[in-house]
């Protein structure tokens, strides 16, 4: 296992990073019961809320695994399994000025296999029948500010959890008239919907700067290019279940931390694992070259 | 480990499980979705419509349900149970429920019926499933594609169309071995569809996305308010009977019978 300094990677994965000693995640049941109360109709404190269930309200890293499917849908075939994908997202915080926090989001993981969870060097398409290659997945710098407004939480007893849609259309880097099979439009139609649920005890205990959390993610999305649909119609379905990793080895397949620190080494570790910002689509136009029809 | 033969007979003394057997994880699948005993089960679920339009997405319409499992322990690992679902639209800025849409994308008003279904009869057979497990926290989702007419009326030129369901649960592993029959569960549901009949909008070629969000909830008092009133008026026994009403229906059979009435 590479590292690049000499901190345990169970403390990494719980906050106790060098950038500040933080309380290692707790469950509710961990605690010695107090009595705490959030106001998540005050705008400052529900940007506390959220900074603490999704990241941390300490200068410190979180890091988020996922494992999901993704389903193809086109009007003449239906919605078909087509691959796989599992990562490490890594988020990080520190506080910023007026109430907010800031973090820095990364994203490594790969295309699987349906049927063995392993990473996948190609695969048939379903709907085309054709080989298909995928990339890497990989994603970030990303940065955001978290600030104070009243977010829509829903509290039912101890559980609380947020839906937080993101709608998102923007120009392709590959332009349709050159990635004939790659690129989909000129322009790119994405929704995202992320739910994050946690325990409103959690998120209320002072001595917790950041709280056990997991999330679902579904987004509809125009194809990825390595799928090679053209300008078919249709569109693809991505869904990924996942948590706020606490405990590393416990957590995370070893297989993907495995492929994480081969293809990233000190990734779990690092503060800032690269500089120049990475996406899919980027990547596919990065390493491939169009394909004639 | 798990002895077999308690399981089938529901009788339960351990601390793990071995998801690999079939017959513990359908056992499992019955405690997270609903009840490895026989009891009735409720997910009161909150969420979003939103429109999937060539160029972009719009959140169009919100809606509540409430689903109601009636669950039966059978031999040999099996289980049995009955789906119900009642619920209905409000408009994206409250929650109280709506019969009259104002379409923000044809601009003309649409007259909505509530949201109903079931029953709906399922038996879960001993069978590996693919669950997902981190640490303490398990999820199993269930995919399903769809087939059908989803016009406002049954005819002979019935046009098919595609559709997709997925519904992910999640609970703790911890809370699935431990000797309780129902264990807490959080559902997500998602579901592109056709344009439903009621929307007006005639169009194949775009869809629509439901996305909802909810949890398996112990009593009525754990219901969001306007799903209580709306149950007080509209469905007043559905909570507490374990058979609300016989004829199989769904949200667009319901629409249908509906508009049969007013055409009449």
């Amino acid at each position: 296992m590479k590292k690049k300094n000499h901190m345990n990677r169970r403390e990494v994965m719980a906050g106790m990073s060098a950038l500040v000693a933080s309380p290692r995640l707790m469950s509710n049941q961990d605690l010695i019961v107090k009595s705490h109360n959030i106001d998540l109709s005050d705008p400052v404190q529900n940007a506390l809320a959220y900074t603490k269930l999704i990241g941390t309200t300490a200068r410190s890293m979180v890091h988020i695994y996922y494992k999901g499917t993704i389903y193809g849908m086109t009007p003449e075939d239906g919605a078909k399994p087509m691959i796989g994908h599992t990562g490490v997202l890594k988020g990080v915080w520190k506080p910023w000025v007026d109430n907010s926090f800031y973090y820095t989001l990364y994203d490594v993981g790969y295309f699987s296999d349906l049927e063995t969870g392993l990473p996948s060097e190609e695969f048939t398409n379903p709907f085309t029948g054709e080989i298909n290659r995928p990339v890497k997945i990989i994603g970030g710098p990303f940065d955001r500010v978290i600030k104070p407004e009243v977010r829509p939480f829903k509290v039912r007893g101890d559980e609380l959890w947020l839906d937080e849609p993101a709608y998102l259309n923007f120009v392709n880097k590959l332009d349709p008239k050159i990635w004939k099979k790659a690129s989909t439009a000129e322009r790119l139609s994405f929704l995202y919907v992320e739910t994050y649920h946690g325990k409103i005890s959690d998120i209320a205990n002072p001595d917790l700067t950041s709280a056990p959390m997991t999330i679902t993610s579904t987004h509809n999305t125009s194809w990825y290019p390595f799928f090679l649909m053209g300008q078919r119609p249709g569109r693809h379905y991505w869904q990924s279940v996942g948590k706020k990793v606490d405990d590393l080895e416990r957590d995370v397949p070893i297989e993907l931390i495995n492929f994480i620190e081969k293809e990233k080494p000190g990734y779990f570790e690092s503060e800032k694992p690269w500089i120049k910002r990475k996406g899919t689509f980027q990547a596919y136009k990065d390493e491939r070259t169009p394909i004639k029809d | 480990m798990m002895d077999r033969r308690d399981l089938i007979t529901g009788q339960f003394n351990r601390d793990s499980l071995d998801l690999s057997d079939p017959i513990q994880s359908s056992y499992a699948y019955a405690k997270l979705v609903g009840s490895a005993g026989n009891a009735m089960v409720h997910y009161s679920l909150e969420g979003t419509i939103f429109a999937l339009l060539p160029d972009g997405v719009q959140p169009f319409i919100r809606f509540q349900a409430l689903l109601k499992g009636v669950w039966k322990r059978k031999d040999q690992g099996d289980y049995q149970f009955r789906l119900y679902e009642v619920g209905f639209f409000h408009n994206l800025d409250s929650s109280e429920p709506i019969e009259v849409f104002d379409n923000p994308i044809t601009n003309e008003t649409n007259v909505l019926t509530g949201i109903k279904g079931g029953p709906y009869n399922r038996v879960i057979r001993p069978k590996n499933l693919d669950w997902v497990i981190s640490g303490d926290d398990i999820w199993i989702q269930e995919p399903v594609p769809l087939s059908g007419y989803f016009g406002s009326e049954l005819s002979n030129s019935q046009i098919k169309q595609n559709a997709f369901s997925n519904a992910i649960f999640r609970g703790k592993l911890s809370e699935l071995s431990d000797q309780s029959l129902i264990a807490p569960s959080m559902m997500t549901y998602n579901y592109i569809s056709p344009w439903y009949p009621f929307f007006g909008i005639d169009d194949v070629d775009t869809k629509i996305y439901w996305q909802a969000v909810g949890n398996k909830i112990q009593s009525r008092s754990d219901l969001p308010q306007p799903m209580k009133e709306y149950l007080g008026e509209k469905q007043r026994n559905y909570f507490k009977s374990s058979n609300p009403w016989t004829k199989k229906t769904s949200t667009l059979s319901h629409f249908r019978d509906f508009q049969k009435r007013n055409s009449k």
